[in-house]
């Protein structure tokens, strides 16, 4: 087994014994712990470097296992052989408690989850109109805005003007400048159409595009849509 | 006079979009609980129709208008397409909160296996968790319980609304 085993993905140790389980088709009321705590610590080695904030939980559940897995394979004395079969004990009962619980929980959640889609029946309470959270918006993606600028090079003619005014040539770096001042002019915030809508050729709109994308790299603007396929938002960070 | 009143409820109702004490509808309208009651439970019925898409929901002596329940495939295309979604953690913590509140963050990190700090951060943030107490223990540790919004985002009109658990 080579390949490397994310287990980050994993939300926790009780995630990654119930994955074996369920990956092994096992009965969870009857685990073979040797077996599983064998499958546990070759996941746990085969991640490799682990940091070890995020790794403690995993350890110490990897312990749990190894410590039962001893009081599994240790001959019992005809003492405790008998108290066991007074209290019917299992040693593992305790584990199984704690993975039917997170499991029953793990499966509530998804069932939220399912709910906030819709994918349940389920009632809607009224949408209160009003300011959007601002967390809650679409945060613009590249796909969005190179849309919104194919609109703008749209409206622009294929071919430069015929008269050739002298001038110098349209400077990303410039632009950059012209909309920050833009934007201090209008309190921080313009659409990307008012941005545009001075452009009248397809150099300078490409140039300010450019400008854009690198003021929205280097977060001094942020780009975000209210609704989808909306007109796109500029705002200062 | 009654279609009036019948009216101006359904109105409130509209507009607050959640949950509406009795208590708080009679001081509205100035009229008696039992008279309340009696319009409620014809208003109720009146939306009963299948030609109508909302519903009024009794919930804990209070009312909700919300939308019915047959049409969530199609209210699930008309939300605003925004929030951030919930991380699997952030999910499987507040499925634990909503069932067993009020709960401490040790017991849900007893059940989870694992430290749940920054997922109780992110709910509390996100209003859909809030602090409703200490246990009576040593260090009377926070008590965490769902919110009202916790409810709107789920469509529940309250908590009871939760499906058992599987055993």
């Amino acid at each position: 087994m080579t390949y490397l085993v994310d287990i980050e993905a994993f939300h926790g140790p009780l995630d990654l014994l119930l994955f074996l389980i369920e990956k092994n088709e096992l009965n969870i009321y009857d685990i073979p712990i040797a077996f599983i705590t064998d499958q546990y610590l070759q996941y746990l080695q085969v991640t490799g470097d682990f940091d070890l904030e995020n790794m403690g939980e995993f350890l110490i559940m990897a312990t749990y296992l190894l410590n039962l897995k001893s009081r599994l394979l240790l001959p019992r004395t005809e003492q405790n052989r008998l108290e066991d079969q007074e209290e019917e004990i299992d040693p593992r009962e305790e584990l199984v408690q704690k993975l039917l619980d997170y499991k029953r929980f793990k499966e509530a959640g998804e069932q939220l989850q399912q709910r906030e889609l819709g994918l349940i029946e389920r009632i809607y309470y009224r949408e209160v109109a009003g300011e959007p959270d601002r967390d809650e918006e679409l945060v613009v993606d590249l796909n969005a805005l190179i849309r919104a600028y194919r609109s703008v090079l749209r409206r622009l003619p294929l071919s430069e003007p015929e008269e050739i005014i002298p001038e110098g040539d349209v400077n990303v770096h410039d632009k950059m400048n012209e909309i920050i001042a833009a934007l201090n002019e209008n309190k921080g915030s313009i659409t990307f159409t008012e941005l545009f809508r001075k452009t009248s050729r397809r150099r300078e709109a490409l140039a300010l595009f450019l400008a854009l994308l690198e003021l929205i790299r280097l977060q001094k603007v942020k780009a975000y849509q209210n609704v989808p396929w909306g007109d796109i938002q500029l705002e200062m960070w | 006079m009654r279609d009036e009143i019948k009216a101006a409820i359904e109105a409130v109702l509209f507009m607050r979009g959640e949950r509406v004490s009795a208590d708080e509808l009679v001081e509205i309208l100035d009229i008696p609980l039992l008279e309340l009651r009696d319009i409620m439970r014809e208003l109720i019925a009146e939306y009963f129709h299948p030609g109508r898409g909302l519903q009024i929901v009794p919930v804990d002596d209070g009312y909700l208008m919300c939308t019915k329940g047959e049409y969530s495939d199609i209210l699930a295309r008309a939300v605003r397409p925004v929030r951030r979604r919930l991380s699997q953690a952030a999910l499987e913590t507040l499925a634990l909160i909503a069932y067993r509140q009020p709960i401490t963050r040790a017991e849900i990190e007893k059940i989870r296996g694992v430290r749940v700090d920054r997922v109780i951060t992110s709910l509390l943030e996100r209003g859909l968790i809030e602090e409703v107490g200490v246990k009576e223990a040593v260090g009377k540790p926070i008590l965490y319980g769902t919110t009202a919004e916790f409810l709107r985002l789920y469509g529940l009109t309250s908590l009871k609304d939760l499906p058992p658990l599987e055993e």
